[in-house]
């Protein structure tokens, strides 16, 4: 406790400080003496208070738990499906052979674009958000766990055939621990792409959640509460990527690439 | 000459041949990885009624494509859409190595600017969309912006670790040698950069495909994503499946061109 | 005075920011190396050596007292002063071919025939002629290294300062170099600054060999090699002065490892 209260001393940043602070003043006097050309640009004070006012109405809590119940969800259905296809890519020549290329080509399919087609089969529906969300978070981790388990290095496996392990001991004490850092990492990154996604879903496909809030203050032309939201969006990821750095660091605290990045 | 040149040709026309057979296995090898999306396809073609409001075959994307090229807006629309990622990577680069450069190279603006860029980075790009579109207006330079603001990260993180990444004794070795700031820029740091920045640019590429299409899509400006929203609107199934495969293709061509010219770019440092 | 002289030092002093704060490296040290003249640096490692090369190349700043090239004092890299690093896999351009390498120094104020004569004739010095057009990472260490001398003797310097250039190196390649930059030194007449630690290389090419010891540094001998040039890994080596400052050099470090 005292070391990360003195390592939060260490880091506090006065020159930054004043930057951000210089910067959100000049912003502010920028819209109060309207020297700006845009309208609708609305002061730091006004994006605050807009932002308060949705806090304290319950409106943005409400948005910001149906994006982040969605976005979790898809991420645990997108980290599972993603570490048991890329374990099948990896360890299963078959596999590869025959499924390396389709992937591939999936792969670069923009997430927007598939809004559409899942708005077609399910409706404007949580169905098509989750959808979405799975599609799009589930290739980082595919993609770490295949590069996690080619990083094995041939040493480890020596050793296996040393100690005459099974194959499933082999898969359950070599392989997967060795496999585990990198997987993990990919889910981090799946799980800030769920969220982004989680919105992008909800501002073309599914009318709820944050996106929705999004696109209808813009509609209404409320710019203060539209930049709330964006605030609160951002905000949200950075709470959601710390609580998943904290919880892996307490679930797996032997793993170094979690503990660094 | 004559015979150095004619000894340094040998081993490059061997390697062409080399490389051939290499390409010849390759493709042999992706078209049995392609064999279950095939037999996919054709099964949905086999099995599909034309009919279905939702899972029409294969044969009716390529239909609905074919009139939509017919009727002249397929290949506007993706134009359109290229250009608007095209130039927002160029702006996106130009911007990302300035800053990023000079964050790396100066550790007290990276501590003054770095957590107010840092803070700007958490805010999702495609949130951005609909807030410049009310406070700029819809438009070129709107689309421009938010494009850039997607693609901007990567190559800025990118440059900024490039440069501190950079061993002293290259830096050292300019100095000695006397070599003026703008040789120093031209001849060391933007090539020693050159791979960090480019794989910046290649991260940078499918976001700004996606957010270029959110906004086409939120705004129904012209391009590929006001393309799909409309078919989605009219329940033409056909038409966006056709486009999802059309959106799917201007990915991979764009990953595919920057991949091979970065290969390209990097073959005489020895590490494409 | 100065005309004699190429380097000078007078109570130079250099501190470098450690861990613990700051801490001083080189201590009071004097120095005089005469025009031509080929001086080895010679040390443990985490002597100072390497320090001290720096600050008069003008890459590391001093602290205190004075040290000067030609009479003026040193405070930035001066022109007629190159430098080769020790890790040429870091000092050279991977992505230019070896004469584009060589050319780096002297492109911005020379061009054409005049440029091209200067690169040829640094490459021809180093012996890499039939190697010139490739890139260095498709070369071997000792090729890279001749690369990066050839950068510096392009410059046509007066003084050339080495950093452990062959430290890297295996015992055939180095004793390749060693001959190589001896022949260079009497073609050109530049003088040579040459760290290294060691004990025989420092014996076979130098005039003068200075002993770094303590911490912080001071200057602990200052040996006279006077040994016949040209010299010759074979003769040279069985030499009774030879052998006599070798054992004179080993016992000087044993007593340091000991003490």
């Amino acid at each position: 406790m005292r070391s990360m209260l003195s390592r939060a001393a260490a880091a506090f940043n006065a020159p930054a400080l004043a930057t951000a602070v210089a910067l959100l003043g000049l912003w502010e006097v920028g819209v109060r003496t309207a020297t700006t050309r845009f309208e609708f640009l609305p002061a730091p004070s006004e994006i605050g208070e807009a932002l308060y006012g949705a806090i304290r109405s319950g409106q943005i809590i409400g948005d910001s738990m149906h994006t982040v119940a969605c976005a979790v969800a898809g991420w645990i259905v997108a980290s599972a499906l993603g570490a048991a296809i890329g374990l099948a890519l990896a360890f299963s020549p078959m596999v590869r052979r025959f499924f390396g290329t389709s992937l591939e080509l999936l792969r670069p399919l923009p997430a927007v674009a598939f809004v559409p087609v899942a708005v077609l089969l399910f409706g404007f529906t949580v169905t098509t958000e989750i959808t979405v969300i799975v599609f799009a978070s589930v290739w980082p981790v595919i993609v770490n766990t295949v590069a996690g388990a080619k990083a094995i290095h041939p040493r480890l496996l020596d050793t296996a055939a040393t100690l005459h392990l099974s194959r499933m001991q082999r898969l359950g004490k070599i392989v997967l621990p060795a496999v585990l850092p990198s997987a993990m990492v990919g889910a981090r990154v799946a799980l800030g792409l769920a969220l982004v996604v989680a919105v992008i879903a909800e501002m073309v496909g599914n009318p709820a959640g944050l996106g929705w809030g999004v696109v209808t203050a813009q509609e209404a032309l409320q710019p203060g509460l539209m930049f709330g939201y964006l605030v609160a969006t951002g905000a949200l990821g950075v709470l959601l990527n710390a609580c998943l750095r904290a919880s892996f660091a307490r679930l797996f605290p032997g793993i170094r690439e979690l503990a660094q990045s | 000459m004559i015979a150095t040149n004619a000894s340094a040709q040998a081993p490059i026309g061997r390697a062409s041949r080399q490389w051939a057979l290499h390409a010849a296995v390759n493709a042999a090898s992706a078209l049995q990885g392609l064999l279950p999306l095939i037999a996919l396809l054709l099964l949905w073609q086999v099995l599909g009624d034309p009919r279905s409001p939702y899972f029409p075959p294969p044969s009716a994307w390529a239909a609905a494509l074919i009139e939509r090229t017919s009727s002249g807006e397929l290949l506007p629309a993706v134009l359109m859409t290229f250009q608007s990622v095209a130039m927002a990577l160029v702006v996106a680069t130009a911007l990302g190595v300035g800053i990023g450069g000079l964050i790396g190279a100066s550790p007290r603006l990276a501590r003054c600017l770095g957590p107010t860029l840092e803070f700007l980075r958490t805010l999702p790009p495609p949130t951005i969309v609909p807030v410049a579109a009310l406070i700029v207006g819809v438009n070129d330079t709107m689309k421009l912006f938010v494009i850039v603001f997607a693609a901007l990260w990567p190559v800025l993180l990118n440059t900024t670790s490039g440069v501190r990444s950079l061993h002293p004794t290259l830096l050292e070795a300019a100095r000695s040698l006397q070599l003026g700031p703008l040789a120093r820029i031209t001849k060391i740091f933007l090539p020693a950069l050159l791979p960090s920045i480019l794989t910046g640019v290649r991260v940078a590429a499918p976001l700004a495909i996606i957010v270029s299409l959110l906004a086409e899509m939120l705004t129904l400006m012209p391009g590929l994503g006001a393309l799909l929203l409309t078919a989605q609107r009219n329940f033409n199934a056909a038409e966006v499946f056709g486009l999802l495969t059309v959106v799917g293709a201007f990915g991979f061509v764009l990953n595919a061109a920057l991949a091979a010219f970065e290969s390209w770019a990097l073959k005489p440092q020895g590490r494409s | 005075m100065t005309t004699q002289s190429s380097f000078e030092c007078e109570q130079l002093c250099i501190d470098l920011p450690g861990a613990p704060g700051v801490r001083r490296i080189i201590e009071n040290l004097d120095l005089e190396v005469g025009k031509g003249e080929f001086v080895s640096i010679l040390g443990g490692s985490g002597t100072g050596k390497t320090t001290l090369l720096r600050a008069l190349a003008g890459l590391t700043p001093y602290s205190g007292g004075r040290a000067a090239y030609e009479g003026r004092d040193v405070r930035s890299p001066v022109p007629g002063m190159a430098m080769v690093f020790q890790d040429y896999g870091h000092a050279l351009l991977m992505w230019r071919t070896a004469r584009r390498n060589v050319a780096l120094g002297v492109e911005g104020r020379l061009g054409g025939d005049e440029l091209d004569r200067k690169v040829q004739n640094a490459i021809r010095m180093v012996g890499l002629e039939r190697f010139q057009d490739e890139y260095p990472w498709r070369l071997s260490g000792g090729m890279q290294q001749r690369v990066q001398i050839a950068r510096a003797l392009a410059m046509e310097p007066n003084a050339l300062l080495m950093d452990e250039p062959f430290g890297a190196l295996d015992a055939m390649t180095k004793a390749s170099l060693q001959d190589q930059l001896l022949a260079v030194q009497a073609e050109t007449g530049a003088t040579v600054l040459f760290v290294t630690h060691d004990i025989e290389e420092a014996i076979y090419l130098s005039d003068t060999i200075i002993m770094l010891k303590g911490s912080p540094a001071r200057i602990a001998r200052r040996i006279t090699v006077d040994l016949p040039r040209p010299r010759d890994q074979i003769a040279t080596k069985e030499l009774p002065e030879y052998l006599r400052l070798r054992h004179q050099l080993y016992e000087a470090f044993r007593h340091e490892i000991h003490a």
